[in-house]
């Protein structure tokens, strides 16, 4: 599902250079779920971003179904993240200037799917909040915000969902709430999860914890 | 260990703000200053005409103030006269009159005679003036042979029986130096030409040749008695401080207040220069108002990137309200910042002004009309000091006051979005008095005019008001046409456009405005060029012919062609002298009694005393000129028919009188004039109002009469010969002398030469502030659609983390921002084309111009340059990594 061989991620600043990801060797499966814990300044972001495809290795490759995505255009990236990752961020994203239903169905119709909108309420109704529909997330609490932003996610059914601490804006029954919705609809599309965190409770919902330490991912 | 800052926590905070936002700090400094640097140039130009009119103007009448009446002054007026003026004050006496001159050649002919030599003795109609030792205070006159005449040097006419002549008179007549003439019972010796006269007497009786003499000499030849048709003026020179607008505005008031109801009239040299220097005031107006343009330009760019910087600093604000900052500090935060920005821009816009506008005459060669030097003036500096400074605070004031609302409750809330909280309250309308006024004040200031300033904020309010209401309508529209289509980058761009609904309607209204000063640019420079251009870019005519008889009028047509190689006498029409005596009966009205020489203060209410109590030339025909545009009521039906029922009022004879003159005495259509023709009483009522234009040299009247008449009446006529090359028109001239030697000619080649020579100069001026105001008017429209772009950073990072393909996001922005730009400036086009109307029709009193083109190009220029920077600034975005753009706002931890 998504390969990662001999990562290293290298910052250079003005006042030096930054070695954050080392050597990292790492294979996820389908439809496994997989924690990674790590402090502060571990390295977790720059993961995410290698993973997602947003930004390259300095040495290394990524595969995501076996496709080098160092070796692709940003172009190819961009289409093959469309169809195959579901994004969830701990700030949510949302646009704030379309409602709950247009933030859903915008990536399908990116994609170019048909009935966008039938589809997007679906999601929303899977997420309890077919009573939303047209609200605008300044008009919605934090918590479906973030049910909003997982609608988004898994509305085009992708085989991976990167998760970055989905529930750290939220209270913990909100964030406990929002973490069932995520696993079960994880479960029902059989997708790949990526959940990064720091709160080892949350950890204990994936067969599998990593934990990111000196560049390097150890089993925990 | 750091020491604790003297200053208040707020100036701190507003250093440490200015200082980490280096990026706003100066694309708002550049902001500002490009504005204050059109501003400061402009109203440098301003200035500097503004000295070459007073130069001019003192030069042209040779005086500070005149003070004249059509007759002799007497010796217990001119002691009352003395007594009002100034301590220190000189005076001199000119004294003028229309008489017939002799020509007596005493000189060797020439070997070569002329082919055909005006004969012996001949006599002209010449204008005689009569000088003092003191002519003139101001300026010089040019002699042929003895150079400039300052004041204290005109010994040789003041102390001997001699004269000095205008150059046609000695064609006319025949004559050279050393020549004699006789005038009246005295015999005088030429003893030079005058090859340039700078002057004129108060009066404006100037056609005809001239003639200089002493005042002493003028007694001798018998001319000058109470009977005789004479103008007397008593020229003063106040002192070099007084002698500036400011300074003769309270003398000439008091010596009207001394004179009461006398039928003295007293002018100060800028009253003087308002008749002379039309052209230069149309410019001086126009830059006044681009100065105001440049200006305004300059604010709705402040304001706009000063927002968007508030808006991306809204959590900061709210931080600082929750650690304790209480409303009216945070408001002083920024309102430090604003100041502190303004006096970085001040300083920056001065020190390029002095380094550039000294070289600008250098830098624009044969551009600038002759004798304009502009320089940053104390005034100039002090106001751009006081704007730069306090104006941006001024203007911001509303967005200031918005800052209070910021909760600081938001920070524990997500979802709330970029942008300051807005929401309309009438109670808020305070918070624009303060810059509308000081704007206000700032446009009187610079029009020097209550009215002009007064209609320029009217007509931005108005503008203001039609651009909201239009960005509304189109947030509607949108709403509605949205839903029909299912294109995803339309659908993105216009929900992006209906739901940032404020900054779409800020934006809506900032472009459209910038588009409307842009377009009033060209538009003003049309109706100060259509002002200075003569019908159909005709040259000015070559010879002025009048006093023509009636029976000489055939012949002279026939003569003229072959004398000049094919070119005829133009526009021969009849003039007939007659004095107004009622206006709808009411005589006080004509002669000027209700109108109180004491208590005028402004240009209009001179004018009115000028042209009542006085005699007028008037014509009749049954077509118009094309230096003349009907502007309300129809020109003449026809020949007028005399009806035996005499007390039928829709029998009185039509006139149509001239737009500005009926103004100046409250004429109105169906006014019936009566004027007084050699003893015959006529009426006529006023069918039509003419806007003339006065600088085409076709024999224009204030007051035209329909054909059937005035047929009867004793009349001379008046004509043109239109421009001749020199040799062609000496030959004429002479020729006509002798066939015609009661006909007067004025030579207009060297006038209508220099009217050209500052037309074009104008011009080229003209077009060089316009478009150093289209280059303001650009970089304040990029500015705000830059910012417009930044604004979308994350929306458009996300569409790229979601998938979309940048062609439709650039399509999407695109569109966004052609929706925008295209209706604002098409819109502000339209309104432009409105403004222009009524700035054509209010302010310079002129015709209105109608160019398609220019808005047509304005709106796609300025429409094209909002999308391509949105496309810009997008692509500048896509080429960005999501992760640099928002860090760690993406993944935070």
């Amino acid at each position: 599902m998504l390969t990662l061989e001999k990562v290293t991620k290298v910052y250079e600043h003005q006042r030096g250079v930054i070695t954050v990801l080392q050597d990292l060797d790492f294979a996820v499966r389908p439809a496994e779920k997989v924690a990674i814990l790590g402090p502060s300044g571990s390295g977790k972001s720059t993961l995410l971003s290698l993973l997602s495809g947003l930004d390259r290795p300095t040495q290394g490759t990524v595969k995501l179904l076996d496709q080098d995505l160092g070796a692709m255009e940003e172009k190819q990236v961009t289409k093959l993240r469309a169809k195959t990752i579901g994004i969830v961020f701990q700030q949510f994203h949302l646009m704030s200037h379309l409602t709950a239903l247009e933030n859903v169905a915008l990536p399908l119709r990116i994609l170019r799917r048909t009935t966008p909108y039938e589809k997007a309420t679906q999601a929303l109704e899977q997420v309890g909040l077919g009573s939303r529909l047209n609200h605008f997330p300044h008009q919605m609490s934090g918590g479906e915000c973030q049910r909003t932003a997982l609608a988004r996610a898994i509305v085009t059914e992708p085989p991976l969902i990167l998760a970055d601490e989905p529930s750290g804006n939220l209270d913990s029954q909100t964030g406990d709430f929002v973490m069932k919705i995520l696993f079960d609809l994880v479960s029902q599309t059989k997708s790949t999860l990526i959940l990064v965190t720091h709160n080892e409770a949350l950890s204990q919902w994936c067969s599998r914890r990593l934990l990111l330490k000196g560049g390097k991912l150890h089993e925990v | 260990m750091r020491s604790e800052s003297p200053l208040p926590l707020w100036i701190h905070l507003a250093w440490l703000e200015t200082k980490s936002h280096r990026a706003f700090t100066l694309g708002f400094v550049l902001n500002v200053c490009l504005g204050m640097i059109g501003f400061l140039t402009i109203d440098a130009f301003k200035s500097s005409i503004q000295q070459q009119l007073s130069s001019k103007s003192q030069s042209a009448l040779g005086a500070d103030i005149s003070i004249w009446a059509s007759r002799l002054i007497s010796d217990d007026e001119k002691q009352s006269i003395t007594k009002t003026l100034p301590p220190g004050a000189k005076v001199r006496y000119e004294t003028s009159l229309l008489s017939m001159a002799t020509g007596i050649p005493v000189t060797t002919p020439a070997t070569t005679p002329a082919p055909n030599p005006v004969p012996t003795g001949s006599t002209r109609l010449v204008e005689i003036r009569a000088i003092d030792q003191s002519f003139p205070f101001y300026g010089e006159l040019t002699l042929k042979n003895q150079g400039f005449i300052n004041t204290g040097s005109p010994k040789d006419v003041v102390d001997n029986p001699h004269v000095w002549i205008s150059p046609e008179l000695g064609i006319q007549l025949g004559l050279t130096i050393g020549d004699q003439l006789k005038l009246g019972n005295a015999l005088f010796t030429i003893t030079d030409v005058v090859t340039n006269d700078p002057g004129a007497m108060p009066s404006g009786l100037s056609f005809a040749p001239k003639i200089f003499v002493g005042q002493d000499f003028l007694k001798e030849t018998g001319l000058a008695d109470a009977r005789s048709r004479l103008w007397q003026a008593m020229m003063v020179a106040t002192g070099s401080s007084s002698s500036q607008a400011d300074g003769l505005e309270p003398i000439v008031t008091s010596l009207r207040q001394a004179l009461g109801k006398s039928d003295l009239r007293v002018r100060s040299h800028i009253n003087a220069a308002n008749d002379r220097n039309r052209a230069l005031i149309y410019l001086n107006d126009y830059l006044g108002l681009v100065a105001l343009v440049a200006l305004f330009l300059a604010a709705v760019g402040g304001s706009f990137l000063f927002q968007s910087f508030l808006g991306r600093r809204i959590t900061a604000i709210a931080t600082l309200a929750a650690l304790g900052l209480d409303r009216m500090e945070c408001r002083l935060v920024y309102g430090s910042q604003l100041v502190l920005l303004g006096s970085m821009a001040t300083v920056l816009t001065l020190l390029i002004s002095l380094g550039i506008l000294p070289q600008l005459p250098w830098l624009l060669g044969g551009i600038l009309p002759e004798g304009i030097k502009p320089a940053l003036s104390w005034q100039s500096a002090g106001i751009a000091l006081l704007l730069g400074t306090f104006g941006n605070l001024l203007v911001c004031l509303p967005i200031l006051h918005r800052l209070g609302s910021i909760q600081p409750s938001r920070l524990f809330q997500e979802g709330q979005g970029d942008g300051l909280p807005y929401s309309f309250d009438y109670k808020q309308l305070w918070t624009w008095l303060p810059a509308a006024a000081a704007y206000w004040m700032l446009a009187i200031q610079q029009a020097h005019s209550y009215r002009v300033g007064s209609l320029f904020i009217g007509i931005f309010i108005v503008a203001l008001l039609i651009f909201a209401g239009f960005g509304l309508l189109l947030i509607k529209f949108l709403t509605v046409t949205r839903k029909a289509t299912g294109n995803l980058s339309l659908d993105l761009a216009t929900l992006a456009l209906v739901r940032h609904r404020t900054g779409t309607i800020a934006s809506f209204v900032a472009i459209g405005m910038g588009t409307l000063l842009v377009n009033l640019i060209p538009a003003i420079k049309n109706i100060v060029e259509s002002e200075l251009q003569r019908p159909q870019g005709k040259a000015p005519p070559s010879l002025f012919l009048i006093d023509i008889q009636e029976e000489q009028k055939d012949r002279l047509t026939q003569l003229v062609p072959p004398l000049t190689g094919g070119v005829g006498l133009e526009n021969l029409s009849p003039l007939i002298r007659a004095r107004l005596t009622a206006i709808n009966g009411d005589t006080a009205k004509a002669s000027g009694q209700n109108l109180d020489n004491s208590g005028s203060s402004t240009r209009e209410e001179e004018e009115s005393e000028r042209f009542v109590n006085r005699g007028y030339n008037l014509s009749y025909r049954g077509t118009k000129l094309a230096s003349e545009t009907i502007t309300d009521g129809r020109f003449f039906s026809g020949e007028f028919i005399p009806d035996p029922q005499v007390s039928n009022p829709a029998k009185i004879p039509e006139i149509s009188v001239e737009e500005r003159f009926a103004s100046r005495l409250g004429l109105k259509l169906e006014d019936v004039m009566s004027f007084d023709i050699e003893g015959v009483q006529v009426q006529g009522r006023i069918t039509s109002l003419r806007k003339v234009k006065w600088t085409s040299f076709d024999p224009n009247f204030f007051v035209l009469f329909q054909p059937g008449v005035l047929e009867a009446a004793p009349k001379t006529y008046i004509g043109t010969i239109p421009t001749l090359s020199l040799e062609v028109k000496t030959q004429t001239e002479m020729q006509l002398v002798r066939e015609f030697p009661n006909i007067s000619m004025i030579d207009l080649t060297a006038t209508g030469a220099r009217i050209l020579a500052l037309a074009e100069q104008m011009s080229q001026a003209l077009s060089l502030m316009a478009l150093l105001t289209l280059i303001s008017g650009l970089a304040v429209l990029f500015a705000i659609a830059h910012h417009q772009a930044q604004k979308r950073v994350i929306e458009i990072t996300l569409l790229k983390i979601l998938g979309t393909d940048f062609g439709t996001i650039r399509i999407n922005v695109i569109l966004e921002f052609a929706i925008l730009g295209f209706a604002a400036t098409t819109l502000g086009s339209l309104v432009g084309i409105t403004a222009s109307w009524v700035l054509a029709s209010q302010v310079f009193e002129s015709q209105w111009t109608h160019d398609p083109l220019t808005p047509l190009a304005l709106a796609l220029g300025l429409g094209t340059t909002c999308t391509v920077t949105g496309f810009y600034a997008v692509n500048r975005i896509l080429k960005v990594k999501p992760i640099v753009l928002l860090g760690n706002a993406l993944f935070d931890k």
